[in-house]
């Protein structure tokens, strides 16, 4: 007998606990409920009874005896264009063919448009008639709001972009015409009239001409610049092929500079093969071209893979960049040295990067001044 | 330079461009590198084509066109479409050839189903001119 009240009491005070402990989290779960201003409503389907909690009226901006607690009075509360298809939706829901959680759109009295989101559940009975529906609403103007804000915004970016790629195409396009006359015609007087042409006017007329050689290059990597990408098609690549026809490409180069080469193995991805070997090309014609006479060129190209994307590396031991120079040699014509001392139209790396990005990614340089750089871009894994 | 008192290349050509610098650059060039005896030149298409149009004797049809794409009142494009039409054209198996600096891919692609074979990119110089000739017409210059 002793022992049997001894566990009773015992149980009793466990039960004690843990009606404690209900009522203690029951409480909280009110605070939260009231702080996070979420409406909760009740509808019995067959009655056709709709019940509200007091913060529903808030979040439709009407008084609680305008209410008149049915399946029609909270459409009344809609925006006039929402209205048709929220009970549309509600229709699928009670079908069972469509889960409901939409945002729409409220009225309130004073003329104000207010984003709720609501979720619900249905339940039916044995004969899946519905037979009740109870769910939350809450306010979701601001995040609407915002996020039309960045849609817009995004939208207008995009267009920019376009509008200033197709403005670079046509202008260097149309620039073209001129400069090639200026170059034909200066080559036509060079050829023709070279003789009653005294030095300093055929100097003069080689200046012309070569100006006209140099504005040439230029336009023509500017239109490859605003070309690139534009008819871009994915494909399935083995990298280490791609980089294997670059170095064929640059073999002449590769030879005469005693060039040692390591190359990783690299990985098979999705990319766009042309960009992909423009990339390649730069990169690697670079790390062969900058390098301090007499020294013989080291390029090291490895990959990693990462959580959400590839990483190239491409070493060598070239004259470096100073620090100060390191995130402005991704411009358009960007140069940092004299051109007699290193060739090239300054586009290359503006090139890398605009393909880097194109793939998900991002380009740049780790380097010290005459140690040498290393550049390195990514390549996303989740390219569409 | 080509030697003016050797024979003219080719019978007669036609160059369609809207630039007239570029036109004028032609002139010097055709007559330097003797290409043709007759040699004609035109800055809108649309004039081009009424010439062509005009031709009753095959014959007189040209062994050359070199065409722009990019024109203002008829394009590259649309020009050859319609020469490609004309009966004058088949009799005389005229070689079409595109000289442009567009290198659009729509324009390349647009070219190859216009069965445009020849696609040359500006500027012209005596040394494509000889290879025009060579690839379009089996003519070799030394």
């Amino acid at each position: 007998m002793k022992e049997t009240i001894a566990a009773l009491q015992k149980e009793i005070s466990e039960l004690k606990k843990q009606v404690n402990d209900l009522n203690f989290l029951n409480s909280n779960l009110t605070i939260a409920y009231n702080v996070s201003k979420i409406g909760m409503w009740d509808w019995d389907v067959v009655n056709n009874s709709l019940v509200w909690d007091d913060q529903m009226y808030v979040l439709y901006g009407i008084k609680k005896e305008n209410f008149s607690g049915a399946f029609d009075a909270w459409v009344s509360g809609l925006h006039p264009d929402d209205k048709v298809w929220g009970e549309a939706e509600i229709n699928l829901a009670l079908e069972d063919k469509k889960e409901w959680n939409p945002v729409f759109r409220v009225l309130w009295p004073d003329g104000s448009v207010h984003y709720i989101r609501a979720t619900g559940k249905v339940f039916w009975d044995d004969t899946k008639k519905p037979i009740r529906m109870l769910g939350l609403n809450w306010d979701v103007t601001k995040e609407y709001e915002t996020e039309e804000l960045l849609k817009n915004y995004n939208h207008k970016l995009n267009e920019k972009n376009k509008e200033l790629n197709e403005f670079t195409y046509i202008a260097s396009h149309d620039l073209q015409e001129p400069i090639n006359t200026i170059t034909s015609f200066s080559d036509l007087l060079l050829l023709k009239y070279k003789h009653q042409l005294d030095d300093e006017a055929q100097k003069y007329l080689t200046f012309i001409k070569e100006s006209g050689l140099r504005s040439r290059t230029l336009i023509s990597n500017l239109l490859d610049y605003s070309r690139l990408g534009k008819d871009r098609v994915l494909e399935t690549i083995d990298i280490n092929t791609k980089v294997e026809n670059v170095l064929d490409d640059l073999s002449s180069k590769i030879t005469s500079s005693h060039a040692i080469i390591k190359i990783e193995k690299l990985p098979v991805l999705k990319v766009y093969p042309l960009e992909m070997r423009l990339l390649f090309q730069n990169l690697i014609g670079n790390a062969l071209k900058f390098i301090p006479k007499g020294k013989i060129p080291e390029i090291h190209i490895s990959c990693k893979e990462m959580e959400r994307e590839w990483q190239f590396d491409i070493k060598d031991n070239g004259i470096g960049i100073p620090e100060k120079y390191q995130d402005k040699i991704f411009a358009v014509f960007r140069r940092l040295h004299d051109k007699n001392l290193y060739e090239g139209t300054g586009i290359g790396l503006a090139h890398c990067k605009k393909i880097a990005e194109m793939h998900g990614g991002i380009i740049r340089v780790e380097s010290k001044p005459d140690e040498g750089s290393t550049f390195i871009f990514t390549i996303s894994k989740t390219l569409k | 330079m080509s030697q003016a008192t050797q024979v003219p290349k080719i019978n007669k050509v036609l160059f369609i461009d809207d630039d007239e610098y570029t036109i004028a650059y032609y002139k010097v060039l055709s007559k330097d590198f003797n290409l043709a005896k007759e040699s004609l030149f035109f800055t809108d298409a649309t004039v081009a084509l009424k010439h062509l149009e005009s031709i009753v004797n095959e014959y007189e049809f040209p062994d050359l066109i070199l065409v722009d794409i990019n024109m203002p009142q008829l394009d590259g494009h649309e020009f050859v479409t319609t020469v490609m039409e004309m009966p004058q054209h088949h009799q005389q198996r005229t070689a079409i050839v595109f000289l442009t600096s567009s290198k659009e891919m729509t324009d390349i692609v647009k070219a190859d189903e216009n069965q445009v074979e020849h696609y040359y990119w500006k500027p012209l110089t005596e040394n494509k001119l000889k290879r025009i000739l060579r690839d379009c017409l089996d003519i070799i210059v030394e």
